[in-house]
């Protein structure tokens, strides 16, 4: 599995060192901005760089499932489908390389703007009322912790939409992945507009059942305490996990049982 | 002794169209073997299946007793008719795919190959001709030690010298213990080294055996034309 994760990088590895190249450059551009007092440069930087990760993300994201999509429907599928990999794996591996290679350059370059922007902050002269607002977003945000908010807390309930979050991501791409597979289950060796409506279609009836069955769980009430935010994140992020799960076993059980490449 | 490979029964579908019908025949170990048949006869499909690119619709296909699967498919060699490589790989990257999964690849018969097959390692895989193309898959599964191997048209795209240089490669993999299947139309070049014959038509198996009994006494070619020939007739007919 580790292997086909090394191939899967090489794969892309041309366009992410152009992604990470443009990212680099924006920082680059807001540090020499910082540097020289030129907060037009360092602003602009930052702002282009802010979005450009965000897009950066989506593609990675969107790429993993085309790549899939594309091993389906190519003579290049070969490759992946000749070595005594067994389909879980094989699933398994593009899920694990899309998912960690999109949060791995979010989180540097995130890091770096989350980092630029305390380092704006600090040296812009914030006047009363821009601080008071921020003070009173921050009071929201305590009054939902319970109005007690302590460090723990905080990096409790950090790490814990991070992981919720993160299953989310790994729900839409075995959504994909099953998609995908199914199209090609039913439409056998027809290729082309067709079998990528049938997969759109598909993502969607999967994506809106996965919606309606987390709609079950969920409750229609504020959380007032971090327990009952957590209790409420923490059924949807189980429900999410327990369909990714179900998507990417059936995926795999098609790919040994159904598809012909 | 068991068979290396079994087909059991087979039927593969694509939607309505079958294009392999309920097809039964058994290969034994060490048997260089043709499976014949003119184009759509379901050659290309009864590989795909024995290497795992495809499922049967309905039936069985075993190698030593075993389902299809990733267990079979490290002692199984598949040479496609068409490319099949990453975009960005050179000669020698795709020699580097191969040792990084299958533990009987050699990555020293590879360079050897490549030398015999007059490729360069730097060259990139999108560049090469038809010909080169399948030199370079020739010599990615001549460097295996798998114990079935499995040729699709190997003679395809390549002129008459080459051919006969592919025809001799292909036979240094003789081996007891290793089956050597083969598709391919010109049958002249393997008459004196095949053992045993499956014979397709329209998805169906014709026959399947040794060459003696499956030739009835004729050559290849003259068998080949007896069961194939009236095809063509009937094609030129309601032409």
């Amino acid at each position: 599995m580790l292997k086909l994760m090394k191939y899967e990088f090489r794969k892309t590895r041309t366009t992410l060192l152009i992604m990470m190249a443009a990212l680099v450059a924006l920082e680059a551009g807001f540090l020499i901005g910082d540097k020289m007092d030129n907060y037009k440069v360092a602003g602009v930087s930052l702002g282009l760089l802010t979005v450009l990760v965000f897009a950066v993300y989506v593609y990675i994201l969107i790429a993993g499932i085309v790549s899939y999509s594309r091993e389906l429907n190519d003579r290049s599928g070969y490759l992946t489908f000749m070595v005594p990999v067994g389909p879980v794996g094989i699933v398994a591996s593009k899920l694990l390389y899309t998912v960690l290679a999109a949060l791995a350059v979010t989180a540097l370059f995130g890091g770096a703007v989350y980092y630029d922007y305390s380092k704006l902050f600090s040296r812009l002269d914030l006047d009363a009322d821009t601080l008071q607002q921020l003070q009173f977003a921050f009071t929201m945000m305590s009054g939902t912790m319970g109005g007690n908010v302590s460090l723990t807390r905080v990096i409790l309930t950090l790490a814990f939409e991070t992981g919720t979050v993160l299953i989310s991501i790994i729900l839409t791409m075995c959504t994909a992945y099953l998609a995908i597979t199914l199209s090609a289950t039913l439409l056998q060796n027809k290729k082309g507009f067709l079998r990528l409506l049938v997969s759109f279609l598909l993502f969607a009836a999967l994506n809106y059942a996965t919606t309606k069955a987390g709609g079950l769980v969920s409750r229609d009430v504020v959380p007032n305490t971090t327990a009952e935010l957590l209790s409420m994140l923490g059924a949807q992020a189980a429900v999410d996990l327990v369909f990714a799960v179900l998507f990417g076993a059936a995926s795999a059980w098609l790919l040994d049982r159904k598809v012909s490449l | 002794m068991r068979d290396m490979l079994e087909f059991k029964n087979v039927t593969k579908k694509y939607l309505r169209r079958a294009a392999l019908e309920d097809v039964s025949f058994a290969l034994e170990a060490g048997r260089v073997c043709l499976l014949l048949g003119p184009n759509g006869s379901g050659k290309t499909t009864s590989m795909k299946l024995i290497a795992g690119l495809s499922r049967q619709t309905s039936g069985e296909v075993l190698f030593e007793g075993q389902r299809i699967g990733a267990r079979t498919k490290a002692h199984i060699a598949y040479m496609p008719t068409e490319n099949y490589f990453y975009n960005y790989m050179t000669v020698r990257d795709t020699g580097r795919y191969y040792a990084d999964f299958f533990r009987d690849f050699d990555p020293n018969r590879f360079d050897e190959w490549l030398r015999r097959m007059e490729l360069t390692p730097e060259d990139k895989v999108r560049q090469l001709s038809s010909g080169m193309a399948a030199k370079l898959r020739l010599s990615l599964i001549l460097s295996r030690d798998a114990k079935l191997m499995l040729f699709d048209e190997p003679l395809n795209g390549v002129d008459i010298l080459t051919r006969q240089q592919v025809i001799e490669a292909i036979l240094t993999a003789r081996d007891p213990s290793r089956t050597l299947l083969i598709s391919t139309h010109l049958v002249d070049e393997l008459e004196d080294v095949v053992d045993t014959c499956v014979y397709l038509k329209e998805g169906h198996l014709v026959c399947a055996g040794s060459k003696a009994e499956t030739s009835g006494g004729m050559t290849l070619r003259d068998r080949y034309i007896e069961i194939y020939g009236h095809m063509s007739e009937e094609g030129d007919g309601n032409a």
